[in-house]
């Protein structure tokens, strides 16, 4: 016996499914086929480069049987879209594999860089906003005066300096003269693992145990690289900050605003600057995202065993493996500040919501 | 790029920077800290252990059947074995084992631990196999262990006996592997190579205790070891890749040793009095290499004239000042069968190279390709030949890229000319004179890529492998120095393969650090000391 539902015509698919799943379907499917296209292309470029595994496994001194023995081994002998869709199924069941130039699986080693990364990049964006929204508003409102030239002035030489150099400058100036910072590395080389691991953020996990002869350690060898990459961050989020201002202070509310007799500040604080946040949530997401994808020189000079190292030597030797599970990581890290983006955008922006 | 000029800016401002204060906290008398760049840890598996630094460490913790002196690379000292023997013919090779070694799981060490490590390495077929091909070791039944301190090995070539025990101070050849604590961890029948990446499972005189590629190595002394545990209980290796940045640790008194010394410091360092500096010839040398696949290269005279246009002595003054002696020969200074020092008949010539040229009807020059590696001082050295050349009217362009890159195109004789450098395994002729005067067989099918000589597509002739394999079996030490001084001689006049230079290890010590021995070869850290 059919009962009432039976006989009401049935609603398509489409519209049974809720309204907002929709479009987070929609949504998660075009990550999908991003991060697979982005997966695919470094693929292949990778293979198209003439960086060989082998190579750097077998050495030199190795006769041709060796050679093929370790091709065979690391799977280079099948065609490269069988390779590719070996490496997809075994991401997809959680393992990247493992990482040539470490022996270790790659996603150990990304347990280690990635915390090393996230902890410097970190505060190294707390620096770059600290001193670069402050500075670009003032330049912006002391446009032309003393003060915007020294921030440009700043910024041009945060921006145009080689940042190894300033690395070991610093080093040489605060580590060897002063005594001020620690040296390479992360940690005083005594304080190695005296902290259960957590997050693998030294500041962190040093808090958490409540050790603060290991947190000040670690606190002094970040300082110095944190303050360099911070620098550089800071030169190019004030210019723009600068500029995000300059546009609103010309705009007729803001000149409405004056004229009704509100502070200096209260304008372009209150008013002013509430409306280039949106586009300087974008400016900070994208600094950030840089800061996160590792920064080679200075983590080679600080020997800071962060991700942008891990990625290079990887790309050096062509070891697919760490190099995919990176770009799918850089990829993804992308992904979600844009999406945190745009949360923002809705909190700070009340058309958007 | 970036990097190289990352790395000129980081040696100039250090040198800037040179005077630095002094007189912190020292590191711990026991413990020994060094600084050197851990990017790469391939494995430490002693079956395909390849990389430079990753096997120094791995020898501090895999003892080899026989040893090299510490001072003197070329005698041949107890090591497993306490004495070894050799049948009349040089091929049957008998060790008595030392008595009383037990790894860490309690377990005795015996040739039966030895023959295994030795048939593993065979079966997975990795680049130990491949140097145990080279001694005629091939096959499992090479390998006799008549009782627990005995082991018996039957090579197949015929040498002279003063060259094989060299093959057993190679610690990936001949050490002793615990294969239930390797057994333990098999996966998929790979013997352990999986685990062996990044553990140890040897006898030596030091353990593994911490490896984490990009940041840190820590060895520990092993207190069961024969001779008692080593004087300094640990070893902490810092990973630090920037030289300049290691020279601060070290001023600084950080750190012990520094392992990178970048050559435009070591003036102002070894004013330094607080540090303190060992150097020993290298076993390896300096090369240029021309491929005989190239019809002009092919040329006696265009070969020759390459042999005028580099400025051995220039070069030895600036660029490789105390860093590298000029050796045009093959067999580095401080080896047996080596050329007495300064016979190094070629300089610095350009009207003789232009002459030269000029006869072989290249008179208006040509343009060539030259390889080369990223890392000090190879660059340098390959643009500098490129001014040379170019004054004789020869076009080289100068590509660097990474060694494993270069390797790559070695492998594959895709290039033209290549400037690199060759790291010998033992101190006898032998070794030098396989490499570079020696191809079993020129065509691309025999793939012989660790013959130099196949790599450049040099077929050297009959005279050539005659003498080669003559020396290796010569019994009588004088004929043997002359018919490798015979060799070299030729070598030199005829080889497409140019010796430049002789590279000089250098040790930057703090000048606490009282006793390292480095024979050029190899680096012991058992009888490391300082106050």
């Amino acid at each position: 016996m059919s009962s009432l539902t039976d006989l009401a015509p049935r609603r398509p698919v489409r519209a049974r499914l809720p309204r907002r799943v929709l479009p987070i379907l929609r949504g998660s499917l075009s990550i999908a086929l991003t991060l697979l296209g982005l997966l695919a292309l470094t693929f292949f470029i990778g293979r198209v480069l003439p960086f060989d595994p082998i190579a750097a496994v077998v050495g030199e001194k190795a006769d041709a049987s060796v050679y093929e023995t370790v091709r065979a081994r690391l799977g280079l002998d099948q065609p490269l879209y069988v390779q590719f869709g070996l490496f997809l199924r075994d991401m997809l069941s959680g393992n990247f594999g493992r990482a040539i130039f470490t022996g270790n699986a790659v996603a150990d080693d990304l347990r280690h860089v990635i915390p090393a990364t996230v902890e410097l990049a970190t505060v190294a964006i707390i620096i770059g906003c600290g001193f670069g929204i402050p500075f670009g508003v003032a330049a912006a409102v002391y446009r032309g005066r003393p003060i915007d030239h020294a921030v440009r002035l700043l910024s041009l030489v945060g921006h145009s300096v080689p940042i190894f150099w300033l690395g070991l400058m610093g080093l040489i100036i605060f580590y060897a003269w002063l005594g001020w910072v620690g040296g390479s590395g992360r940690v005083d080389i005594f304080y190695l693992d005296a902290v259960p691991r957590r997050t693998g953020m030294l500041l962190v996990d040093s808090l958490l145990a409540g050790d603060w002869d290991v947190f000040v350690s670690a606190f002094r060898h970040i300082i110095l690289p944190a303050l360099l990459l911070g620098y550089s961050s800071m030169a190019y989020i004030s210019r723009m900050t600068r500029s995000f201002m300059l546009d609103q202070l010309g705009q007729e509310y803001v000149t409405t605003a004056r004229v009704k007799g509100l502070s200096r500040r209260r304008v372009v604080w209150g008013h002013a600057f509430r409306n280039v946040l949106v586009q300087l949530a974008t400016i900070v997401a994208i600094s950030y995202g840089g800061l996160l994808e590792g920064a080679v020189l200075t983590e080679t000079v600080f020997a800071w065993p962060g991700f942008g190292q891990y990625l290079t030597t990887a790309l050096m030797i062509g070891d697919m493996n760490a190099v995919l599970a990176c770009t799918l990581i850089v990829g993804l890290v992308f992904i979600c500040l844009n999406l945190i983006t745009d949360l923002l955008y809705r909190f700070l922006d009340p058309r958007t919501r | 790029m970036l990097i190289r000029s990352a790395r000129a800016a980081l040696a100039g401002a250090v040198l800037f920077g040179s005077a630095v204060t002094t007189g912190q906290a020292a590191t711990p008398k026991d413990v020994f800290v060094m600084a050197s760049d851990l990017t790469t840890f391939i494995t430490f598996d002693p079956a395909a252990a390849n990389e430079s630094f990753p096997n120094e460490l791995l020898r501090q913790m895999c003892t080899p059947l026989l040893s090299l002196d510490h001072q003197d690379p070329s005698k041949v000292v107890a090591g497993l074995a306490e004495t070894w023997s050799s049948s009349p013919d040089g091929k049957t090779w008998t060790f008595s084992i030392r008595r009383g070694m037990v790894f860490a799981s309690g377990k005795p060490v015996t040739s039966a631990s030895i023959a295994w490590s030795m048939r593993r390495s065979m079966k997975l077929n990795l680049v130990t196999a491949s140097l145990m091909r080279d001694w005629g070791l091939n096959s499992p039944d090479q390998i006799a262990t008549p009782d627990d301190h005995t082991l018996v090995l039957t090579l197949t070539k015929d040498l002279a006996p003063s060259v094989t025990p060299f093959a057993f101070t190679n610690h990936r050849l001949g050490s002793a592997l615990d294969a239930d604590a390797v057994m333990a961890h098999e996966k998929d029948g790979d013997l352990g190579a999986g685990w062996l990446n990044t553990n140890v499972a040897c006898y030596g005189p030091y353990r593994l205790n911490t490896l984490r590629a990009q940041e840190v190595v820590i060895l520990e002394g092993y207190p069961k070891f024969w001779s008692g545990a080593p004087a300094m209980k640990r070893i902490i290796v810092r990973h630090v890749p920037e030289p300049g940045a290691q020279r601060l640790l070290l001023e600084k008194n950080d750190i012990d040793y520094a392992k990178s010394v970048e050559a435009s410091s070591l003036a102002a360092m070894v004013a330094n009095p607080d540090l303190r500096f060992q150097f020993k010839p290298r076993l390896d040398s300096v090369y240029l290499a021309l491929n005989q696949k190239d019809p002009i290269l092919t040329n006696p005279k265009v070969i020759e004239a390459f042999r005028y246009l580099i400025d051995y002595q220039g070069l030895s003054e600036t660029v490789q000042k105390g860093r590298a002696e000029i050796r045009q020969s093959f067999v580095p200074a401080g080896v047996f069968g080596a050329l007495p020092k300064g016979e190094d008949p070629y300089r610095l010539d350009i009207a003789k190279a232009k002459s030269l040229l000029a006869e072989a009807g290249y008179g208006d020059g040509f343009k060539k390709t030259i390889l080369t590696m990223t890392n000090y001082p190879f660059p340098d050295l390959a643009q500098n030949l490129q001014q040379n050349a170019a004054k004789a009217g020869v076009t080289l362009e100068v590509r660097t890229m990474a060694t494993a890159q270069l390797y790559t195109l070695m492998r594959s004789r895709d290039f033209q000319m290549l400037m690199a450098v060759y790291d010998y395994d033992y101190p006898d002729a032998n070794d030098m004179a396989l490499r570079m005067a020696y191809n079993p067989d020129n065509s691309d099918a025999a793939k012989a890529t660790n013959f130099l000589a196949w790599r450049a597509a040099w077929a050297p002739g009959a005279w050539f492998k005659e003498q080669v394999e003559t020396a290796q079996r010569e019994r009588d030490p004088a004929k043997r120095t002359a018919l490798y001084a015979e060799l070299q001689r030729r070598h030199m006049q005829e080889s497409p393969i140019i010796g430049i230079f002789q590279r000089l290890g250098a040790m930057a010590l703090h000048k606490r650090v009282k006793r390292f021995d480095y024979n050029g070869a190899e680096l012991f850290y058992d009888t490391i000391q300082k106050d």
